[in-house]
């Protein structure tokens, strides 16, 4: 059997009962997906048993595909309010600056206040690190990419 | 009975003989993309799933056998269903089942990926909250300044 213009001959065991060989070449070619599916035990079914087993795949994936798309929903609202707090604590980072020099300002001068100086320091110095200077989070860029076939 | 003259004739030959050529061409045309396009399925097949089409042609041939013996186990004594259309049945279950896979692939990936924006988005609240706490204790002390 010959399967496209580059030439893929198959030789089956048995002498494959069918008048029409290009058609049959040409639904391998799109079926090719799911070989991997075909189970050995096929042997053993009767076709309606294949009929019904169809039947009960078909409800099951109706009913993920559900569930699917309402979390899938989910996501792109999550991904949503993601970008938006990043975007908000980088507009504020930008004036975060200023607020770390005050600290310091406070500090030289020793005022008591109800926080512990280096640490709010350190921690405003790590925002504006982070929201700032690093690059942009991965977790955003990454996207689900679906295969496509 | 009508019979058109020797010159009506002889056009009316020309475009039926013209038009045989064209629609045989158009036919060996669109066998020629078919051809192309199953070939090329079977290349990008191969290798979005890294195997060689050596190794794809003999998955072929064992699933081609398997499905034979199948067939004709149930079917070919009698002969009630036709080899092609049980490979075409047999291939719908499959499809189906595929799908399926695919899908509960599909919603485990996603589920990852929300569980890994819901932490993104905690993480963001959290140090936002860290900041105002410290800004507001520094406009008590300045007296709003800032």
């Amino acid at each position: 059997m010959k399967i496209g213009t580059t030439v893929f001959t198959l030789k089956f065991k048995d002498k494959i009962p069918c008048q029409n060989e290009t058609i049959l070449a040409s639904d391998l070619a799109y079926y090719l997906y799911y070989l991997d599916v075909i189970p050995k035990e096929l042997v053993e079914w009767k076709l309606d048993e294949i009929y019904k087993k169809r039947a009960e795949d078909e409800a099951e994936f109706n009913a993920k595909s559900k569930v699917y798309s309402k979390l899938f929903q989910e996501y792109a609202l999550i991904r949503l309010k993601a970008n938006e707090l990043y975007e908000r604590n980088r507009t504020v980072a930008l004036t975060m600056g200023i607020l770390r020099q005050e600290l310091i300002q406070l500090k030289e001068e020793g005022k008591d206040l109800p926080i512990d100086y280096d640490k709010a320091i350190e921690r405003i110095e790590y925002f504006i690190y982070r929201y700032i200077t690093k690059k942009q989070d991965d977790r955003l860029v990454d996207q689900i990419v679906f295969e496509e076939r | 009975m009508f019979e058109p003259d020797l010159k009506v004739q002889n056009y009316l030959k020309l475009y039926l003989f013209s038009l045989n050529v064209y629609l045989n061409l158009m036919k060996k045309i669109k066998q020629i993309t078919f051809d192309i396009t199953q070939s090329r399925r079977i290349k990008n097949y191969a290798q979005k799933k890294k195997i060689k089409e050596k190794d794809l042609l003999l998955k072929y041939q064992e699933v081609m056998h398997v499905l034979y013996v199948a067939w004709k186990k149930n079917y070919g004594e009698t002969e009630e269903i036709s080899f092609r259309n049980f490979i075409l049945s047999v291939m719908k279950y499959a499809e189906f089942t595929f799908r399926l896979r695919e899908r509960i692939d599909d919603l485990e990936k996603i589920n990852n990926h929300v569980g890994i924006l819901r932490d993104a988005l905690e993480e963001y609240e959290r140090d936002y909250s860290d900041i105002i706490k410290i800004e507001e204790i520094v406009k008590d002390a300045d007296g709003g300044l800032l």
